[in-house]
């Protein structure tokens, strides 16, 4: 289903916390991971912008000219616009890249920015070779945090321009003769005029100015930031689930989206509500059966009410433990709470206890463009 | 022995070859070449000696028969300038806003005295060259290379003075000498360049010139005006007194001023005193003309006159006119004042009249007015009195209607008609639906199969048929009679089960289209 984006009746609708669609329109109702205190739709594939509403400013005073073979260091600010919700932006990485330069770090000694605070940092650019305009890259790797410990990572990036004015200095060699009438009795008195080149307009500080920021969504998924590096595949927030091999009551018999909470929850308990015995149903109920189909409760009993939930984060498809029995990806052993992203083909098994009794093997179906559209949860065995 | 000191022909030339198969004779020549000039031997085609000045000899009956056995040799002596010499030519470059600039540029150079070999490479075969060649091989390479590119960033006025610009222009200049002059032997010492005044720098100095003397045109005129408003400014006082000018000249400040307060003395404004004489003048001329034309016109009018008694007349008859005249006016004027007085009492009595009819008037309306009242509250009376009784009668209609139509009730209708009122009575008409909505279909089947027999006539089955089924359905809808298993603001999702509110068109749990 091609995104249309949302309208009026779609933000009405999210304060309800149980709808997932909009009951107008049927658009997916995409939640912020902080809805509680932004209140804000996110797109399939987008940051909150609220939540993640960062600002590169260069400094007042910053030189941004120098002459070939020269070095400049440029102070910079990142600023969180965001200042009206508790909502902190964590700079995990910034890379430099300048032209005919290999891709470096720059280091940093902080990685908060508090809502509508500033950071520093300095950016060190050349030599330069030539004359021109040296153009540098940063490349801005900024995440964003929920109260659960989710965490989503985008790139953005940002030029800055830079004016390298030919050769700033050279030598002029003044001489003075004093020769005699030997000519070889003579000397020369040389003195050295140091010519500095570097004009005044050259070194005039500007003034503070704010750097457009863009999402470098290639970027992302070369660096495994967000995505499936390895295939360049992405799974969006919009992405829906069929399942298959389970039994009727156990699985939805229709294509699913993650719910309400952006999540789809599996465990033993069953799907239908109920206030007193069953109030949190599960999407998926995770249970064991005898040959015969009766069901095992021993088995089962050691699979968790709710056991974990699958996600999407950064454009993968995550698992989030909550089960203090953990839980296990192919053979790796996950410890509750914790969130790992599930690949194309994983097994995902609640505990060692049920291993070849109860699982779920993941499948994506994604569009030409490496999108995933689709994910079959197939049970295994069935 | 003799020696001969051997220099450049002259200053202008850098290097030049001397031949020195000229110099012979019987006599053996010492040639000297001075330490300032290099010297180089050239010897059948080979360098034989290079160095800072020379001491050669030459010629001579010895060196001849030795020529004679071993044969001659060629030799050639280059001689070039050791000094640095300065070269000097003009360039032209245009400016960033397109304004062409003249300049010199003059070049320190000087053979390298530690390679002076390398004067071979400029040195042309059998001819001079002179140090002003230098510039003119270097000219093409520096004019396109250096000096365009740069004067090309800098607009015109902004050329002359600016170190950064002359610094650029000399290292640009410098480093290209070098790289044309440094395979040749000769050092580039020192580099500078002059520019000319350029067209924008002529325009700002007459322009600048223009507002200098501008600026001391009117300072002259600055310094006139203030000379004429300071002269007028001055106002010339003079005493005037009647008293002994004696007295006055031996009087104190404190008697001055008791003589002004006086007015025995009055200071004079010579200044003001000249000009009301101007203007005094101007007006006696003008009173002096005023006569003359006045004097002119009575002249005249006596001439015209025939005679004196003529004159008398006249002057008899126009005052007799003038009496008479005079009669009549006063006897208008009494006439008219007879007619105001009159006029003004029937004003009055009119007014007074106009007066009385109003205030008879205003009474009139005030006596209607509240007869009008009286008759108002009358009728208001009159008609609320009635509006009671019809509303009574309508109630009383009403109820009697209404148990006229009781009368004819069944007691199941009556339970219906009540359940609105009593909760009670909708909870026993309740359990009485439930209990006979079973059997209802059977019922209705019946009443169908009536219907068809024909038992009765068929317009008072129809009836009775359409009487049963609005009571099925009356109880049903209106009193509870069947349970109501849906919340009707609710609706339950086909697809996944979910309650939805009733308005809403998807289910907000699975997004699937709902069945309003």
């Amino acid at each position: 289903m091609e995104w249309t984006g949302y309208k009026t009746c779609c933000h009405r609708a999210a304060l309800d916390p149980a709808a997932a669609f909009c009951g107008d329109c049927a658009t997916p109702l995409i939640r912020c991971m902080n809805f509680n205190e932004c209140l804000q739709l996110v797109e399939p594939m987008k940051p909150c912008p609220v939540c993640l509403n960062p600002e590169l400013i260069v400094e007042e005073g910053a030189v941004s000219s120098g002459g070939v073979g020269t070095r400049l260091a440029i102070p910079l600010k990142l600023r969180n616009h965001n200042a009206e919700l508790p909502r902190p932006i964590f700079l995990k990485r910034l890379l430099k890249r300048e032209s005919g330069q290999d891709e470096t770090e720059v280091p940093l000694d902080w990685q908060v920015v508090e809502a509508g605070a500033e950071r520093s940092f300095l950016v060190e650019a050349g030599p330069f070779d030539t004359d021109g305009v040296a153009r540098v890259e940063l490349l801005l790797t900024m995440a964003m945090r929920s109260k659960e410990g989710f965490e989503e990572a985008y790139v953005f990036g940002g030029s800055l321009l830079l004016t390298v004015a030919r050769d700033s200095a050279q030598q002029v060699v003044q001489n003075i003769d004093f020769s005699g009438a030997h000519f070889e009795t003579g000397g020369l008195v040389k003195t050295d005029l140091r010519v500095d080149d570097a004009s005044p307009q050259q070194a005039q500080p500007a003034g503070r100015r704010v750097l457009p920021l863009e999402r470098l969504e290639v970027s992302e998924v070369k660096e495994g930031i967000r995505g499936y590096g390895q295939t360049g595949v992405r799974v969006p927030r919009t992405v829906q689930f069929a399942f298959h091999g389970f039994p009727e009551k156990d699985a939805p018999n229709f294509e699913v989206r993650l719910g309400a909470r952006g999540a789809l929850a599996m465990g033993r308990s069953g799907r239908e509500r109920d206030p007193e015995r069953n109030p949190s149903p599960m999407d998926v109920s995770l249970r064991a059966y005898g040959a015969s189909g009766a069901l095992d409760l021993e088995t089962s009993n050691r699979v968790s009410r709710h056991h974990f939930d699958l996600v999407v984060l950064n454009d993968r498809l995550c698992v989030h433990v909550r089960s203090a029995k953990g839980a296990i990806i192919n053979d790796r052993q996950l410890a509750a709470g914790s969130v790992e992203p599930i690949n194309d083909g994983d097994l995902i098994t609640p505990s060692g206890d049920v291993a070849g009794r109860i699982g779920l093997r993941a499948h994506f179906r994604s569009n030409p463009h490496g999108v995933v559209e689709r994910i079959d949860l197939r049970r295994d065995p069935s | 022995m003799a020696s001969q000191n051997i220099t450049l022909s002259d200053d202008a030339i850098l290097c030049e070859y001397v031949q020195i198969d000229d110099i012979k004779g019987f006599m053996q020549q010492r040639l000297g070449v001075g330490p300032d000039l290099m010297a180089m031997l050239i010897r059948d085609g080979e360098v034989a000696h290079v160095g800072h000045g020379a001491h050669i000899a030459v010629g001579g009956f010895w060196r001849s028969i030795k020529d004679a056995i071993a044969g001659t040799h060629a030799l050639r002596l280059l001689i070039a300038d050791l000094k640095p010499f300065p070269a000097t030519g003009g360039v032209i470059a245009v400016t960033r806003d397109n304004v062409p600039v003249q300049g010199e540029v003059t070049l320190e150079l000087q053979v390298n005295p530690d390679s002076p070999a390398g004067v071979l490479g400029f040195a042309s075969d059998n001819e001079i060259v002179t140090k002003d060649e230098m510039f003119e091989r270097l000219a093409p390479h520096i004019n396109e290379r250096v000096l365009q590119a740069v004067v090309k960033k800098v607009d015109a006025l902004d050329l002359r003075g600016d170190v950064d610009v002359q610094n650029k222009v000399q290292a640009e200049i410098m480093t290209e000498a070098e790289r044309i002059f440094g395979d040749m032997g000769l050092l580039v010492r020192a580099v500078s360049v002059t520019w000319g005044f350029n067209e924008e720098e002529l325009a700002e100095i007459q322009k600048r010139a223009e507002v200098r003397e501008q600026e001391m045109l009117d300072a002259k005129m600055e310094n006139f005006s203030r000379e004429i408003a300071r002269t007028a400014a001055v106002t010339e006082l003079r005493l005037k007194t009647d008293a002994n000018t004696e007295a006055v000249k031996a009087a104190s400040e404190s008697e001055l001023r008791q003589m002004l307060l006086t007015q025995e003395l009055e200071f004079v404004d010579a200044k003001e005193t000249g000009a009301r004489a101007a203007r005094m003048k101007a007006l006696q001329g003008e009173i002096d003309e005023m006569k003359v034309e006045q004097q002119a016109k009575f002249d005249l009018a006596l001439g015209e006159a025939k005679n004196d008694l003529d004159l008398k007349r006249v002057q008899t008859e126009i005052d007799k006119l003038n009496r008479e005249t005079d009669r009549l006016n006063r006897e208008q004027e009494a006439a008219l004042n007879k007619l105001e007085e009159l006029t003004k009492l029937e004003v009055a009595a009119k007014a007074r009249e106009e007066q009385m009819a109003s205030l008879k008037g205003l009474q009139d309306i005030d006596i209607e007015g509240e007869a009008a009242r009286a008759d108002i509250v009358s009728k208001s009376a009159d008609s609320e009195h009635a509006r009671d009784v019809d509303r009574r009668r309508q109630e009383d209609d009403t109820k009697l209607a209404e148990l006229r139509l009781q009368r004819e009730m069944t007691p199941d209708q009556l339970l219906a008609t009540q359940a609105g009122l009593s909760p009670e009575v909708a909870a026993v008409f309740a359990e009485r639906a439930k209990a006979e909505n079973q059997s209802a279909a059977e019922k209705m089947a019946l009443m169908e199969r009536l219907v068809e027999s024909g038992a009765k006539t068929g317009e008072q089955a129809k009836y009775f048929f359409e009487q049963f089924k609005e009571g099925v359905i009356g109880v049903a809808a209106g009193a509870g009679g069947a349970e109501a298993k849906e919340d009707p603001a609710t609706v339950i999702c086909e697809r996944c089960r979910t309650e939805n509110p009733a308005s809403s068109s998807f289910c907000q749990s699975c997004g699937a289209p709902l069945r309003t």
